[in-house]
């Protein structure tokens, strides 16, 4: 499914809104605070897919950036529970992981926009998310 | 071409003194996992030691501490194997991971001294 996306790369047009959903708080702060210095987004986090689910309904963000592996609630669960509901069905997801050996089908049928491996380089992590939200909406 | 700024020195250094304070409880908790294994089977501790290597693998090259990432990974690794056999562990899987876990505490003393003097 195609969304425009209402990114514009000045950010100071219109912040890009993100809610990243991580387990790991020295990952989740140091993610978060690499965009909202780094980029100039608004960035949301939250440490697990429930209250992830939650925060992305209430922000109603532009990117939803999710760790795929997290104890309950798996990345992949929560990019089924955002596409099927239609409050955040177009929400674009990026997932990401620590796996190396990925299973790109699953990854496909998630629906989420792709995936970033960590560890990421931190400098280039706003750019991989947008490209990746950019590529897909061509 | 989105512009990107790099964090302040001293916020990053917050952050990566934060990360190197947490590493030795990290350790703990795959050290008390294995323990448990040892013990006897335990799907339960075999999913704790797996999330955890997986979370310190993932984290730790964010941090410039990269030479944890295989150990964690290899503690990944044997978690997700112990929790595929139902929390059981051979004798020499266990043997691995108590290696693994040496190298990494070893790895993670180096780490922490180096993170805090950056």
């Amino acid at each position: 499914m195609s969304h425009p996306l209402r990114i514009d790369s000045d950010s100071s047009k219109h912040p890009v809104r993100v809610v990243l959903i991580e387990d790991d708080a020295d990952l989740r702060r140091v993610v978060q605070l690499t965009l909202q210095f780094g980029a100039a987004w608004i960035v949301e986090t939250a440490p697990d897919g429930p209250a992830g689910i939650e925060t992305v309904k209430r922000v109603r963000p532009d990117i939803v950036l999710v760790d795929l592996m997290m104890p309950g609630m798996d990345g992949y669960e929560v990019c089924r529970r955002l596409i099927s509901d239609a409050t955040t069905a177009r929400i674009p997801i990026v997932l990401l992981t620590a796996r190396q050996n990925l299973d790109p089908e699953r990854v496909r049928e998630s629906g989420a926009r792709g995936v970033i491996t960590k560890p990421f380089d931190l400098d280039a992590l706003a750019p991989a998310i947008m490209r990746l939200c950019q590529e897909t909406t061509r | 071409m989105i512009a990107t700024k790099q964090l302040p020195v001293e916020v990053l250094q917050e952050l990566t003194n934060e990360f190197a304070a947490g590493l030795a409880a990290r350790a703990a908790v795959m050290r008390e996992a294995i323990d448990e294994i040892v013990r006897g089977p335990s799907s339960d501790a075999a999913h704790r030691l797996r999330l955890t290597a997986h979370a310190l693998a993932g984290t730790a090259g964010a941090f410039g501490a990269s030479e944890l990432v295989p150990h964690a990974e290899r503690l990944e690794s044997l978690g997700r194997e112990w929790q595929q056999g139902n929390g059981s562990a051979t004798k020499a899987s266990v043997t691995d991971a108590w290696r693994a876990l040496d190298l990494l505490t070893s790895a993670v003393a180096i780490v922490t001294a180096r993170l805090r003097i950056r």
